[in-house]
């Protein structure tokens, strides 16, 4: 018998280790988007380029102009519609969606997403505000929570799936010195961010009368990753069922209005697109709703609002300070925070002993992928010169990659529409409510004066 | 609530929650307790480690969590809740 008992969690961890390179989603955002990346480096080093495949609708000015635009590349659309199922069907597949309910609701996904795409085109689409982020959020919160839709496509609407590819795709269009020269930066900033909003969360939280483990799920997500933050650390801790809801109600609240509000504000205030785009990574909770804002941001200047700064200097400011300088610490603060729950706090009905061991297996693993992509194409363009890089890798390897991001994207913000049923979030009451926001306006301020003021003039730079 | 210490011998007797018929890690039963979860977070991320929820506690534990109330689940090949299925 004590043999069968010891054999059992051994084996059960063996399966877990093997297993977790193709059950998680992490990993199958580092598989698609490398994969793609190295497919693109292929066909570049052999005279050959992935734009045709990576197809984006092209500026217009009337209507007739764009569906014909459309209609001469259908071809290309339904191509890269036959790549985008393929791949992403693979990984659904392998992580327990069934793919008669992905695909055609990733059909529905794409389609739309061309018309969203489309309609960013337009040359007057950033006089009416019609930035391809917004509306896609817009228009999936009105579907989702006006119930058009059965309920199996949510098999097809994975924010965190698209996200995190597009995100391991993003690595592959920054050079890697980039991540090494304003890396540090982004991790003191972050940190000096994450560090005081946690405290800010978990201190109000508690005078409150919170919980502890609640307060600490409401700090990380916060302070850290937003809802990732506060399931991972509600796990960590052993919250009551009952709590992580409670933060997720909050962040997704904050996160869809900082959406808005941070690029208008930044536009209003006229900062730079790398101080805009670190701005928001150190005051926007999750990944995906922090890109939908940089992207935006971008899209000013895009479409020639007078903004210093290039529109991709937005996105990479944010992904620096998101990515690199909250998300990779996620592991870190559950098992600091586990150790302070099982040594420090009450006692709950079940317990556990901290393991170091868990700083890796929460570890945020598409962010290898975001760095390998930026590795691989440093390495590709390192003897490259300016000249080439501009008349031969733009066009013909770092564009197209661009291309696939900014679908990968759209499918993420329509998808996070999509899914914010308002009426089924769990109710989080006043007491939460205020130690959250408590923890929203110092990471908005503290965040703004740090980005704009303290290291203004390296972001500025980006 | 004070609660019982997981102990050495309960941790090397295998009495952690992975293994106990209380706990329901899929990434489906995850989705469904909390609502909103897909709209900015995943059950299938890194980050969720393999917890899961303890139908017996009401808690959102880490599989290495452990306690006296322990009771061990079928085997693998049954256990739904410990390798996942896909959603019906």
């Amino acid at each position: 018998m004590s043999t069968h008992v010891h054999a059992l969690p051994r084996d059960l961890q063996r399966s877990s280790n093997r297993n977790e390179l193709f059950s998680k989603e992490d990993w199958w955002a580092v598989w698609l988007g490398l994969g793609l990346t190295l497919i693109a480096v292929g066909l570049f080093l052999n005279g050959s380029s992935l734009r045709w495949l990576a197809v984006v609708p092209g500026k217009w000015s009337a209507v007739p102009d764009a569906i014909a635009d459309i209609r001469a590349s259908w071809m290309r659309y339904v191509a890269l519609f036959a790549l985008w199922a393929l791949l992403l069907g693979a990984g659904a597949r392998a992580l327990g969606w069934r793919l008669r309910q992905f695909l055609p609701a990733f059909a529905f996904v794409y389609a739309v997403s061309v018309l969203i795409f489309a309609l960013g085109q337009w040359k007057q689409a950033d006089h009416y505000n019609l930035e391809p982020p917004l509306v896609a959020l817009l228009l999936g919160l009105l579907i989702s929570n006006t119930n058009v839709l059965p309920r199996w496509m949510d098999a097809g609407f994975r924010v965190e799936y698209y996200v995190k590819t597009g995100i391991v795709l993003l690595g592959a269009t920054l050079p890697f010195t980039l991540i090494v020269w304003a890396g540090p930066v982004a991790i003191l900033q972050a940190s000096i961010v994450s560090v005081a909003t946690f405290g800010i969360i978990y201190f109000v939280a508690t005078r409150l009368g919170l919980d502890r483990r609640l307060a600490a799920t409401l700090g990380a997500g916060g302070a850290i990753c937003g809802v990732s933050g506060a399931i991972a650390v509600a796990g960590a801790v052993g919250a009551r069922k009952q709590d992580a809801p409670i933060a997720i109600t909050l962040v997704i609240f904050w996160a869809v209005v900082m959406i808005f509000v941070l690029p208008l504000v930044a536009r209003s205030l006229g900062l730079s697109t790398g101080i805009a785009g670190a701005w928001i990574g150190t005051s926007e909770f999750a990944d995906a709703a922090g890109l939908a804002a940089a992207q935006t941001y971008g899209g000013y200047v895009a479409h020639g609002a007078p903004i210093s700064g290039s529109p991709d200097a937005a996105l990479s400011a944010f992904t620096l300070m998101k990515v690199i300088g909250r998300d990779v610490w996620i592991g870190i603060w559950a098992f600091v925070l586990s150790i302070l729950a099982t040594t420090r706090w009450e006692r709950t009905s079940a317990d556990r002993r901290p393991d170091a061991g868990e700083i890796w297996r929460r570890f945020p693993k598409f962010v290898v992928g975001f760095l390998l992509a930026s590795l691989i194409i440093t390495w590709v363009t390192a003897s490259v010169s300016y000249a080439q890089f501009k008349s031969s890798i733009t066009p013909d390897l770092v564009g197209p990659i661009k291309n696939l991001r900014t679908w990968a994207f759209i499918f993420c913000f329509l998808s996070i529409g999509l899914t914010t049923r308002l009426r089924e979030l769990a109710t989080a009451g006043w007491k939460p409510f205020w130690a959250f926001s408590s923890g929203v306006l110092l990471n908005v301020v503290l965040g703004f004066i740090l980005s704009a003021l303290v290291f203004g003039a390296y972001w500025s730079r980006l | 609530m004070r609660g019982v210490r997981l102990k050495r011998q309960d941790e090397e007797a295998g009495r952690r929650c992975a293994t106990c018929r209380h706990f329901d890690n899929s990434t489906a039963t995850f989705e469904r307790t909390f609502p909103g979860l897909a709209s900015f977070g995943s059950a299938a991320a890194s980050v969720r480690d393999r917890d899961g929820i303890c139908t017996l506690h009401q808690l959102h534990l880490a599989a290495r969590s452990g306690c006296e109330s322990h009771e061990r689940a079928p085997a693998p090949e049954q256990a739904s809740s410990i390798f996942p299925l896909p959603p019906p």
